[in-house]
């Protein structure tokens, strides 16, 4: 189904008087998982809301620029990905706190009123956020979305070997934080 | 915190990874929040489609109101520049006023022979008789604003 959507947009695309359609079809398609991909990087709802509407402008005035070279939501992560590590780019210079910034984001997911996870869920939630940014994106990419190695190098531009490694790290962290609390 | 012991002594994996799936079910978003994500992204691009064809309607605009002041202003510069006008003859500005200057007088002498031709001979004639005959000027100008105030 995603394969048949995926297919139709690229073909909506390579007519300039369907492109409008092409968007239609690519926003009600991959709004959602775009939205969770974001919503794990920033963390509060607020936030993910930004990145995600200014994700998809960036994607319909791109639109022309899409080669079909790669999958269409391959080069929808990436754009997704790049604004969300853009933004907190920005969130961290604006930081005056001297503490960690995996903390910041832990204390703007413990104020987030769209979150109600318990205290083991806050704990795991912690230990991703103690991840350095690279393990987070692919252990993101890969245990949540489900992602395969080969897509996600697509998205990342890192070769599958370095993933495997990260996504490997990262779970040792997890485990070794869990094991402390 | 017992949950995290448990799954320690387990040492199984999985069962932190079923944690954290949960945990991120324990995100939410506002109702309905995915159909007005759609609307108002769909919006933003209208108007930035809107903006951007303004921008080609504007840009045009600006450039009618250059060419047209340039035009203007080209047009204005040969009307009122008298050098442009000067040069069919080789002539300056200070040139053209001396030529009207230098021919003054042959002007005059024109326009004086015009008068002289436009003069009534046969009027003149009758004057000198006039006079001839003894008529005096006086007697001739009271005569000539008679008829005139007969008329």
């Amino acid at each position: 189904m995603q394969q048949k959507t995926s297919i139709d947009i690229i073909s909506l695309l390579r007519d300039k008087n369907s492109q409008d359609r092409a968007f239609r079809l690519i926003l009600s398609t991959y709004k959602e998982r775009v939205y969770w991909v974001i919503r794990r990087i920033v963390i509060i709802h607020e936030d993910a809301d930004d990145v995600v509407q200014n994700t998809f402008i960036k994607v319909w005035e791109n639109l022309g620029k899409y080669r079909g070279d790669s999958n269409i939501y391959t080069w929808i992560y990436r754009i997704a990905i790049n604004e969300s590590l853009a933004f907190l780019k920005k969130k961290k210079r604006r930081s005056v706190s001297m503490t960690d910034f995996g903390d910041v984001l832990f204390n703007n997911l413990e104020s987030d009123v769209y979150f109600d996870g318990n205290d083991f869920q806050k704990k795991l939630q912690k230990a991703l956020l103690r991840l350095p940014e690279k393990q987070r994106l692919v252990f993101n990419l890969k245990y949540f979305e489900d992602m395969k190695y080969k897509d996600i190098a697509e998205v990342l531009g890192k070769s599958e070997g370095a993933l495997k490694a990260n996504y490997h790290h990262a779970v040792k962290k997890i485990e070794e934080f869990i094991r402390t609390i | 915190m017992n949950q995290s012991k448990a799954m320690n002594k387990k040492g199984n994996i999985n069962n932190w990874q079923e944690g954290l799936k949960k945990s991120t079910s324990s995100f939410h978003v506002p109702e309905s929040y995915f159909n007005d994500l759609e609307t108002q992204i769909l919006q933003k691009t209208s108007g930035a489609a809107k903006k951007s064809s303004g921008k080609i309607t504007s840009m045009n605009s600006w450039l009618a109101m250059s060419i047209s002041t340039a035009a203007a202003l080209i047009i204005g510069f040969i009307l009122l520049f008298p050098s442009n006008r000067m040069k069919d003859s080789d002539l300056t500005f200070f040139d053209d006023l001396d030529q009207y200057a230098g021919y003054s007088d042959m002007w005059i002498a024109e326009e004086v022979k015009q008068a002289e031709l436009d003069v009534d001979d046969t009027s003149l004639g009758e004057i000198d008789a006039l006079l001839a005959d003894g008529v005096t000027n006086e007697e001739i100008i009271n005569e000539y604003i008679g008829l005139n105030n007969e008329e």
